[in-house]
């Protein structure tokens, strides 16, 4: 018989109680050079989600303000549909629209041949009248 | 080292892809501008300006008139042109000789008078030849009017004549005022002339266009009254019927005008003249009227 299985004060579940003491960890001390640090880590990447949204955004406005000025010079083709209509009676138009410039020229009120701006009374000497 | 850097990595891919994204469409959508501002710069402006009042020598040029009117049109505005710096030597003269009295002075006068008068009556003889041919084109005149008119014309034109030849030779200053004081009197019949002939010219002009008008409603009754539907055909009955209605209007005051003007015994032609303008204004403002409800009975 050894002197282990003699032992019957110490049961086989202490025997981790009486092996070497765990010694405590040491608490970690900051580095100097910053290696493997993870706040910094998150900030840069936070720096290059925001410049890549920033990026995306200024696109964005960019593209907006060409489509809405696309859409500003549209508004002339918008504004000839009523002409495309017109167009189904072509000649009838082009007739309407000769009178109508034929009218403008006959306004009345500007004379077309006024009588010549002359001196009726050009003499050497006053006339008598 | 490399399993550290692979995060770096991916993100710095994600953002280069990104930026080229961007680029390509801005590039793509910019090549859009170009074509947007060479349209802005087609485009007419579209502010508008207020009538500014016609000087009294203007000349108009109408589309569609024969050679001989556009180039007596040129001649006119040269001899017009002319005589305006003769009368401002003959005007400088005169004061000369206001104040110098002497006979150099006066010799002046006399011949500026003279050179003056030269060219006042080539000014009037071109301005009644435009008048006569432009009678002689013009429709929508009545014909005896036309054909009085037309004479008046040429009567001032063989009235203009003499005194060419009376004024081609040197005078001196007797001549000079004996032929000032004829043409003082003349200037009066030459005047009411041409007044006429210009009142005949207006009304002509709108009685063509009324009478363009009436056939073109007709024309479009014949086109399009049916078309549409029912509904849109009793539409556009209803508008012929109220255009029908405008033109017969246009119609009366245009036949007011003419018989006005073809009574000149009660007054010269030049009142006359100022008293057709005023209907001739109606007229015209009715015509448009009647040609805007055309457009509309086309776009409906």
């Amino acid at each position: 018989m050894s002197d282990q299985s003699l032992n019957q004060t110490q049961f086989s579940v202490e025997e981790p109680l009486f092996e070497q003491p765990l010694q405590p960890k040491p608490a970690a001390t900051p580095q100097p050079d910053g290696e493997g640090m993870p706040p910094k880590k998150k900030r840069s990447k936070l720096f290059v989600v925001g410049g890549v949204v920033g990026v995306f955004l200024i696109a964005g406005a960019i593209i907006a303000f060409i489509i809405m000025r696309q859409d500003d010079s549209m508004d002339p083709l918008l504004e000839e549909t009523p002409q495309t209509q017109k167009k189904e009676y072509g000649p009838l138009q082009t007739r309407l629209n000769e009178i109508k410039e034929e009218l403008e020229a006959a306004d009345p009120r500007q004379e077309e041949l006024p009588f010549p701006p002359i001196d009726t009374g050009l003499s050497v000497e006053p006339l008598e009248r | 080292m490399l399993s550290k850097l692979k995060p770096h990595l991916q993100l710095h891919k994600l953002i280069l892809i990104g930026v080229i994204v961007v680029a390509a469409v801005i590039v793509g959508t910019s090549s859009y501008l170009p074509q947007i501002s060479a349209q802005e710069a087609d485009q007419p402006a579209t502010t508008e300006t207020p009538p500014t009042p016609l000087p009294p020598d203007t000349v108009f040029e109408k589309e569609g008139e024969t050679a001989n009117i556009q180039r007596l049109r040129t001649e006119y505005r040269a001899e017009l042109e002319a005589y305006r710096r003769l009368e401002q030597l003959y005007e400088v003269a005169k004061g000369q000789n206001e104040k110098l009295q002497t006979l150099a002075s006066l010799e002046d006068l006399v011949r500026s008078t003279q050179e003056a008068m030269q060219a006042r009556n080539q000014v009037l003889r071109t301005y009644f030849e435009l008048l006569r041919l432009r009678l002689q084109e013009q429709p929508g005149i009545d014909l005896e009017l036309k054909e009085k008119a037309t004479d008046d014309v040429v009567k001032v034109i063989r009235l203009l004549e003499s005194y060419k030849e009376s004024l081609t030779p040197t005078l001196d200053k007797p001549q000079i005022q004996e032929i000032a004081a004829i043409f003082a009197d003349d200037i009066v019949f030459i005047e009411d002339k041409g007044y006429e002939a210009i009142s005949l010219l207006a009304l002509g002009e709108l009685q063509t266009i009324h009478d363009k008008t009436e056939k073109l409603t007709e024309d479009m009754k014949l086109q399009i009254a049916t078309e549409g539907g029912a509904l849109k055909a009793s539409q556009r009955q209803r508008a012929f019927d109220e255009t029908d209605r405008l033109l017969a209007s246009i119609k009366t005051e245009v036949s007011a005008t003419e018989l006005q003007l073809s009574n000149p015994n009660t007054q010269p032609y030049r009142s006359l003249y100022i008293l057709a303008v005023d209907s001739l204004d109606s007229v015209s403002d009715q015509l448009a009227q009647s040609l805007s409800y055309l457009q509309e009975l086309l776009n409906l």
